[in-house]
């Protein structure tokens, strides 16, 4: 989901530099605080933790269609630990996509840093904060469904907004691109997120993996 | 060095994402070419392989956009324009990823090497080890799995991986401590 290399002008990736850096400090401070500002145990939790989200990234799950999706599961660490976590961790697996393996960008890393690992992680958190008292499974599904939803919908604003920026960068209108990333999330991405979402959150409090702490 | 190739490609990497003109685009691009001619087979196979389908399909998506819109399509230099922009990116990225030790290039900052030598060890083991669970999947499954299925797999597999990454945060950070870190 998230945007390539060459198609965000330096008039939005600039500002979305400017506006990530203050978060990227503040998740580090909570990090800090999750680890009982332990920073010997702080950087080989933070390795884990994002050698965890990128390799749930790389699991393809097939659709309706013949194709394939893969998970992103931004929700599930919201959920589990916190969206300032999730935050920081989903930033260096943008940041390994693209300076390790060749498969991202430097200037789109905060646009899609704030997309798929801070909004995603957060509506999710927030969403199974609230719905969870009611009934959890649900709540879980629900979180994991809006958490990738929503980060869709922001994709679909940002290049909405590249375009009337400039359409050499972006050529296609927010009424275009709208429908073309929401359906495809609306009906087959997102149910899928929820449902893993679901599942792996139930087994991991089943297997009381949650409890055993990073 | 690293360091400083680092701060040359990230720099020319917003001047490019700045560059409007499809002229200057394309001589860019060429000399890229030229200029690293010992690359250009495989980074043009990645190109494809990586970049190919979505800016196909952004292509396309386009001249359908203005055909329909306009009734004909003449705006060659915005096709152009992004391609050339999204190749030529790539192109410098993967140049820089061959010729230049990342691990060396961050040396600046002690805690990102560190972070990103332990994240990347854990990947490349990690995906081996998916590999060999969709091997183990695909060798034991016989019918096409249902709706629920798959993400069932997942979920069972992402509670090994979590399990897996909590167990090797605590050793690499018991390591640390005895060195005196």
């Amino acid at each position: 989901m998230h945007i390539p290399e060459g198609f965000i002008s330096p008039h939005l990736s600039i500002p979305a530099y400017a506006a990530s850096l203050p978060l990227w400090l503040f998740s580090l401070k909570r990090y800090r605080r999750y680890v009982n500002n332990d920073v010997v145990r702080a950087l080989p939790v933070i390795g884990s933790l994002t050698a965890f989200a990128f390799v749930i990234q790389s699991i393809m799950i097939p659709i309706p269609g013949g194709t394939s999706a893969h998970i992103v599961g931004s929700a599930l660490i919201g959920i589990a630990y916190n969206p300032f976590v999730a935050f920081v961790s989903e930033t260096l697996v943008l940041l390994i996509q693209g300076m390790v393996m060749g498969m991202g960008g430097i200037t789109v890393l905060p646009v899609n840093a704030i997309a798929v690992g801070f909004v995603g992680p957060l509506v999710g958190h927030l969403v199974f904060r609230l719905l969870g008292r009611f009934n959890e499974k649900a709540a879980l599904f629900i979180a994991g469904y809006t958490g990738i939803v929503v980060s869709a919908l922001l994709v679909s604003v940002v290049l909405g907004i590249q375009h009337e920026i400039s359409e050499k960068y972006f050529p296609l209108p927010f009424f275009v691109v709208f429908p073309a990333i929401m359906l495809p999330h609306l009906i087959f991405v997102g149910p899928l997120e929820g449902m893993y979402t679901l599942f792996t959150h139930s087994m991991l409090k089943r297997t009381k993996v949650l409890e055993a702490k990073y | 060095m690293s360091t400083a190739f680092l701060f040359i490609y990230v720099i020319s990497l917003f001047i490019i994402s700045s560059l409007t003109n499809s002229s200057v685009l394309i001589v860019l691009f060429v000399a890229a070419l030229i200029l690293f001619y010992k690359d250009t087979a495989g980074s043009l196979k990645r190109l494809l392989y990586l970049l190919g389908p979505f800016v196909f399909v952004m292509s396309l998506a386009t001249v359908v956009y203005y055909l329909l819109k306009t009734g004909r399509f003449d705006r060659w230099d915005i096709l152009l324009n992004f391609n050339l922009r999204a190749g030529l990116m790539a192109h410098l990225s993967f140049v820089f990823l061959r010729r230049v030790n990342m691990f060396d290039a961050v040396r600046f900052s002690r805690p990102l090497t560190t972070i990103l030598s332990m994240s990347v060890a854990q990947i490349y083991t990690y995906r081996r080890l998916l590999s060999d669970f969709y091997t183990t999947l695909k060798s034991r499954t016989i019918k096409k799995q249902n709706l629920t299925g798959s993400p069932r797999w997942a979920g069972t597999v992402s509670v090994y991986f979590m399990m897996l990454s909590i167990r090797n945060s605590k050793e690499m950070a018991e390591a640390l401590r005895s060195r005196g870190v």
